[in-house]
């Protein structure tokens, strides 16, 4: 018997309201309003995220057109990955770009946070600056690069000829052509950057007095007190560039569709050229799943390797 | 660098294009449920006029004519109204295309190239019968034949209609060639360049800061202020200069021609262009973005280029002195000629209004629009009659002899540019292993047989051949 009804005494009228709320304890009701609140959300998951995943893993062992029945064909999407040599080449790609671009963006957007934490006049100007190619839509940035790197009129070869250098193939020579890809993705260092950078001016400014009265300078601040202090930052930020790079589609697609020689098929425009160029749903749903295992794996594994190495200061206290 | 395809596109997309395609079909759907809903009850049946829909793409002025085009066909059939979705990029509305097919949305009629990868999943109905029925369309020379129908049947049986031809040949900036003291290459196939002269003019064509020419002491290749010729090597203009060297590039038989001698033979004289004649600029910069073939003609930066028919839309737009003319000669005149073709879907509905539809799409009066501002060229006889090109040549657009490349050229010396089912596939792996041979790192031969690459092309060509030939 509830507290409630237990007040409930025989012969004496009671206030409908009272019976009512007999019914469900305020826990409950407050469990029900919740799980109403976040209704939208998780039908939402369900709907638009977790059925399609699932769907496309049934998929993936089924050989579909789009318009004819699937057929099954167990493993046989697999096996084709194994012998495709353009997956072969996708991956390739893929993972040269990650290992590049992931380290260098990291290095840029950590060094600019340093220097725009600055105590300097017009370093709001600056901060604005930098951030800005993020607010730009990247099929628009691509035109952009496109004209940059044009190899005979664009204005990045125009500045070397001039410079006394040989003009550059940019979008010719496969080497270039990642190099290109990966100066597109520094570019955009903004958003990265503002996370550092407000990282940055969370750390405690005492930890920066304690080291200096024991005669650290700058380096060995940086070393000792700001990248300990900034570790959860710099993981988060390295996950995430990691799944990112992983990722990246749009640069390739609109600039170079795969070229030179799949030099930028990266792994995920050629998911995008089986599914809904070739009719290969099947095949495209195989090739999805095994980059979502293995960004799950890689991502497990950076985590419990270099995870080991972050600092929190909760704990740590 | 453009996406190959045989399409006439001349934009690039946005996810917008096809958010805002995906939208467009969403509120087709929904209108045509709501329509749907409507009829049941007699009344409304009696009064609303069918509704199809038909998808595609084009640019701004391509969707104004089509817009146009299909209020007249509204007009003479008060019983259809036509939802048009339209999607900018041709790419981009495939897509949209395969996903409304997947949805079981699809439109009534649909744009396509190449259509075949639609005939082979079923999508795009037989209307052999209603062409040969029809008495304008089904005569049997109301197009240009035997082209057309090598475009747009399959085993004997006709899955679609091509919109119209588009053909490669040359465009030239007539000062650039009056300064040299060039004679234009004519419009004329009988009086065409051999590909000796256009190397030779394209050398007196190209210099660099210092006036040298290629051939001459200290020329220097990195500072060139003026090409003298660029030939690109996308499909389309790629294929023109094989088959006028004797070659093919996708057979009927779904081989791929790109290894016989002639074809390599063609290739190797393009790359060489660059790389030992060094008169044009590597191939594909022009076709990456920056700067179109057409704007470096324009701006002075190449005196004379390859490129498709319908640049002469964008060409004539920009106010310079230019002229045209048929490509030069490999062995024979030849150019390829191409177009995206209007089909019926497998599971429309409305297949009587869906045909009426597709009829209207095939007629001269659809047709004038777009040829008139130099985007099309014309697939009906008709419009090959001194009448017919009356109504079509228009000043500012089209230079002086430009019928000739119509009523010749395209007619006596083109090749309709076959795509077998899973082109797309098949071209890419042509287009990556010929990338090393655009900047000299490998000969055509190293590229395309050595390596193995046409083996892995014939085996997917068999793979498609198989599925069609059960259709």
């Amino acid at each position: 018997m509830s507290s409630l009804e237990a007040k409930v005494q025989p012969g004496v009228a009671q206030p409908a309201i009272a019976v009512r709320r007999s019914r469900l304890s305020l826990r409950h009701k407050e469990a029900l309003a919740g799980y109403i609140f976040i209704l939208p959300a998780v039908l939402g998951f369900i709907l638009w995220t977790a059925g399609p995943m699932f769907y496309s893993l049934w998929l993936s062992f089924h050989s579909w057109n789009l318009v004819q029945p699937p057929k099954w064909v167990g493993l046989g999407n697999f096996r084709q990955m194994w012998n495709d040599r353009i997956f072969w080449a996708s991956v390739r790609a893929t993972l040269t770009y990650a290992a590049i671009s992931v380290p260098l963006f990291q290095l840029l957007s950590f060094s600019m946070a340093l220097l725009l934490n600055s105590k300097i006049p017009g370093i709001s100007f600056f901060r604005s600056a930098f951030y800005l190619p993020v607010v730009i839509p990247v099929a628009a940035a691509s035109f952009l690069w496109g004209f940059i790197f044009n190899s005979e009129f664009g204005l990045l070869n125009y500045v070397l000829r001039n410079l006394g250098f040989d003009k550059i193939l940019w979008f010719q020579q496969p080497r270039y052509a990642m190099a290109a890809m990966v100066i597109m993705t520094l570019w955009l260092f903004g958003g990265t950057m503002v996370i550092y950078l407000a990282a940055l001016q969370g750390v405690p400014e005492h930890l920066y007095e304690a080291a200096s009265l024991d005669g650290a300078n700058a380096l060995r601040r940086l070393v000792v007190v700001t990248i300990p202090m900034m570790s959860p930052v710099i993981f988060f930020n390295f996950v995430l560039g990691v799944i990112g790079s992983l990722q990246i589609f749009t640069q390739s697609y609109i600039i170079t569709d795969g070229g030179p020689q799949n030099a930028t098929r990266f792994y995920s425009l050629m998911i995008y050229e089986r599914g809904f160029r070739d009719f290969k749903m099947g095949y495209a749903s195989a090739l999805a799943w095994v980059l979502f295992l293995f960004i799950l794996l890689l991502s497990l594994l950076i985590f419990r390797s270099l995870g080991r190495m972050v600092y929190y200061e909760e704990e740590g206290t | 660098m453009i996406k190959s395809t045989a399409s006439v596109m001349t934009t690039r997309s946005t996810r917008r294009g096809v958010l805002g395609g995906a939208a467009k079909l969403g509120i087709g759907v929904g209108g045509a449920s709501l329509l749907a809903g409507s009829r049941s009850s007699s009344f409304a049946l009696a009064q609303d006029p069918t509704q199809i829909s038909m998808m595609g793409w084009g640019s701004p002025l391509e969707k104004d004519n089509v817009d146009k085009g299909l209020k007249v066909f509204e007009q003479q059939n008060p019983d259809i109204t036509v939802e048009w979705i339209h999607i900018p990029d041709a790419a981009d509305q495939q897509v949209a295309l395969k996903t409304a097919i997947a949805g079981g949305t699809a439109p009534d009629v649909f744009w396509s190239t190449p259509f075949r990868d639609f005939v082979a999943i079923g999508a795009a109905m037989d209307v052999t019968d209603r062409l040969m029925a029809d008495p304008v369309l089904g005569a049997p020379d109301y197009f240009l034949q035997p082209q057309e129908s090598e475009r747009d049947t399959v085993n004997g049986k006709w899955f679609g209609i091509g919109s119209c031809w588009v053909a490669p040949h040359l465009y030239y900036n007539a000062d650039l060639l009056a300064e040299a003291g060039i004679e234009p290459p004519s419009p004329n196939p009988a009086e065409a360049w051999t590909f000796d002269e256009f190397k030779e003019y394209g050398r007196q064509l190209t210099f660099d800061s210092q006036g040298r020419h290629p051939g001459d002491s200290g020329f220097d290749a990195n500072d060139v202020k003026q090409w003298g010729v660029s030939w690109p090597t996308f499909d389309i203009a790629l294929a023109a200069a094989i088959y006028s060297n004797g070659g093919y590039t996708w057979g009927t038989d779904y081989t791929a021609g790109h290894g016989s001698a002639e074809a390599l033979q063609a290739i190797q004289a393009i790359a060489d262009l660059t790389n030992v004649d060094q008169i044009a600029p590597v191939p594909t910069v022009l076709e990456q973005m920056g700067m179109s073939s057409w704007q470096a003609l324009a701006s002075g930066n190449v005196a004379v280029i390859v490129d498709g028919s319908w640049a002469l839309q964008d060409i004539a737009k920009l106010g310079f002195n230019f002229g045209c003319g048929v490509l030069p000669v490999f062995q024979e005149p030849a150019t390829v000629m191409l177009a995206h073709s209007h089909c019926v879907s497998a599971t429309t509905e409305h297949p009587d209004e869906a045909w009426k539809l597709l009829a209207y799409l095939s007629s001269n009066d659809y047709q004038l629009g777009l040829i008139k501002v130099g985007l099309w060229l014309p697939s009906h006889t008709s419009l090959l009659t001194p009448d017919g090109i009356a109504s079509w040549m228009t000043e500012g657009v089209h230079p002086d002899g430009y019928d000739l490349i119509v009523t010749d050229y395209l007619k006596n010396y083109g090749h309709n540019l076959f795509y077998p089912a899973g082109y797309a596939e098949a071209n890419d792996l042509i287009t990556a292993a010929l990338d090393p041979v655009w900047v000299g790192d490998q000969t055509a031969q190293e590229a395309l047989v050595d390596s193995g690459a046409l083996d892995e092309i014939a085996a997917h060509l068999q793979e498609q051949q198989a599925v069609m030939n059960d259709i």
